[in-house]
Parts: C-alpha cells; structure tokens; sequence
C-alpha cells in the first residue's frame, strides 16, 4: 500500500491534489517511527486512543481497512474503495476536470 | 456360579441387539451429517499441517488455493444428504452448511441451497442465523432468498436479520445499480423502527441501522463529504474542507 501511496504523492506533487490519511492506530509513538521507516509523507487526522472504534471511522461507518473515498475539488464523493491503477485513474479523470472547468472560465 | 452363567448368556442375547441399534444410530441421518462435518473438518486441519510443513513457495500456493477451494468437493454430498432426507432437521444443518459454510468456497450447489430452505423450512427459526451469515455474502441468488424469508417467515428475529442482511447487500450494489440505494435506505429505517432491539454479534440491529443511513444517506457518491475537523498526528487540529479546491483522496488507514 505505501509504496503505491508514495508514488501517487510524488507523481502529483506540484498538482492541485491531497492524500489525506485517518489514521486508526493507539500507539502515536510507535507510529510515528512507522512514519519515519515507511517514509510517509502525507497528513492524517488521527482517529484517537479508540483505535478503529475511533469518532472519524464511526462516522463515516467504516467496518474494514483500508477505505478510500476519493472526492473532487468542490467536495463532491466521486469514488469509493478505488485501489491500485483505479485509484490513480480516479485522481487523473477527477484532475482533468478540475482544469476543463477552470480553462473554462 | 449360576449368576456368572445367567450374566453371560444375557451378554450374549443382548449383544446383537446392541449392536443393531448401534448400526441404526451410525446411519441415522444426523450420524451422517456429524461423520462428513468431521471428515471436512480432518480435510482442513490436514492441509493446514501440511501447509505449515511445505518446503517451497509453489508447495505452498498451491496447497493454499487447496484450502480456499476444500468446500467444493463436500458441497454435493451434503446436498444429496438434505435431499436424501428432506423432513429430517438434519436436511436444515446441511443445507444451511452449504449456504455459510461453504460459500466461501464458491460450492455449486449454494444456490439450489437457499432455493430449498426458503421452499421447506421458511418457518424455521435457525434462519436467523442462515441470514445473519448471508449479510456479506457474494452468493448471487442471497439477495432473492433474504427477500424470501423477510417476507414468508413468522419469526421476528429472523425478519430482523433478513431485512439487515438484505439492506446491506443492496448497499453493496447501489453504486452500480441507484435503485438499489433507495431500497437499502428504506430497509434500514425500517429496522431502527421495528427491529431496533434485536441483537447482531454483540450490537444492537438499531444501532448499526443508524451508522448504516448517515453512510446511505450522506456518504453515497455524488453527496458532498461531511467535514471532518480533528487533530493531525502531531497534534495539530485541521479540517477537510481546508482542502476545498483540491481533489483529495481519503484513506482510512493504521499500521497493524
């Protein structure tokens, strides 16, 4: 999962586009050694002491993970559970848009 | 002396007796669904042991592909148990072991499976049960069978798990199919409203009902995300609508 991650982050990087994680792990210390080991650059809410019974999962109902909601620029759900080349497909097709209705105005 | 000789010879009169009812019992239709749980059972357990002992890595996929596939070949002969003995209860355990158990396994015989059950043992409480399995399901033919029962059976309990597991299986599809969205929603706010108290693994129907319509409701594609506002790992409190502009990815994640 990072590594695609990873590279999605970085192919988009000057791009008017986020990876926003919610991150449902207890242990903030152990994780941020993760963060350092996996390299993982992007920003996660955190999903508090709960763990998976957190506030943020509990709200938006998500019973297993990863879950991945992919939204447009007006905030818009687009996709849902899109991973691997979907995924990226999902971002291109949202971003290509995003320019049209721009170059449009 | 003479008590030694009358307890022999009743040993030996009773002793066929014995034996003949020990025969019946070996046959009765529920020692046979007790001997092939076990020998499926024994299948599992032995291709586990040999799974742990495989030297190679082909050894070992191919002896996991084993393992995903193992139902299918008992699948058949639980099928000609049921229908060996179709008002036997037994013909309920086997042909519910096929729906849930064997499933997972892709078995053939699943959807004859659900059609029998809905057609001789709608009234059957167990189905409870049967229907609570069905919820995540991939069969093709549970969304017609939990229609079925939520329909035809007179227990509350299984109504209940019918309709749950039949919600969420529309829910499934409702990207693919919009109607199906409409139904879930409904299905679900009936059972905050008639089946809110019966219990699911430990939760309450009602309570699982509600996180499932705020998702049908404001999670559905197309719907604008709800915002969440929370604090980043470092402490920091920030929001999702901060990224209004952008096109965002949001991953539910955790290292475990």
């Amino acid at each position: 999962m990072y590594p695609h991650e990873r590279s999605l982050v970085k192919r988009l990087a000057d791009q008017p586009f986020a990876l926003l994680g919610i991150n449902s792990d207890r242990d903030l210390e152990a994780l941020q050694a993760t963060l350092k080991k996996e390299n993982i650059t992007w920003r996660s809410f955190w999903n508090g002491e709960k763990g998976t019974s957190g506030p943020i999962s509990t709200a938006w109902n998500v019973r297993s993970w990863p879950t991945i909601y992919v939204l447009d620029h007006k905030g818009v759900i687009r996709y849902k559970n899109v991973r691997g080349e979907r995924m990226d497909a999902a971002v291109d097709t949202l971003l290509e848009e995003l320019k049209a209705e721009a170059g449009g105005q | 002396m003479l008590r030694i000789t009358t307890a022999i010879l009743m040993a030996l009169l009773v002793a066929p007796l014995v034996q003949a009812q020990d025969k019946a019992k070996k046959d009765s239709p529920q020692a046979q669904y007790q001997a092939l749980v076990n020998e499926f059972r024994q299948a599992q357990l032995d291709l586990s042991t040999a799974y742990r002992a495989a030297k190679t890595k082909d050894e070992q996929v191919k002896l996991r592909r084993q393992m995903t596939t193992i139902g299918t070949g008992y699948t058949p002969r639980f099928m000609k148990l049921a229908k060996d003995h179709p008002t036997s209860p037994v013909a309920f355990d086997a042909l519910s072991w096929i729906v849930t158990g064997a499933s997972r396994f892709g078995g053939k015989e699943a959807g004859e499976a659900l059609e029998l059950l809905a057609k001789n043992h709608v009234d059957d409480k167990r189905l409870a049960t049967v229907s609570e399995r069905l919820r995540l399901s991939g069969l093709r033919e549970a969304p017609g069978f939990l229609e079925t029962v939520l329909e035809k059976s007179p227990h509350r309990e299984v109504q209940a798990q019918a309709c749950y597991s039949l919600a969420t299986q529309l829910k499934k599809s409702a990207s693919r199919t919009p109607e199906h969205q409409a139904r879930a929603e409904k299905l679900f706010e009936r059972i905050t409203k008639e089946f809110a108290d019966i219990p699911s693994r430990g939760r309450a129907l009602g309570t699982l009902a509600k996180a499932e319509l705020f998702e049908v409701r404001n999670l559905g594609i197309g719907k604008t995300a709800p915002d969440i506002v929370a604090k980043d790992l470092d402490g920091v409190e920030f929001k999702l609508s901060d990224y209004r502009g952008k096109v965002v990815v949001i991953d539910f994640w955790g290292h475990w």
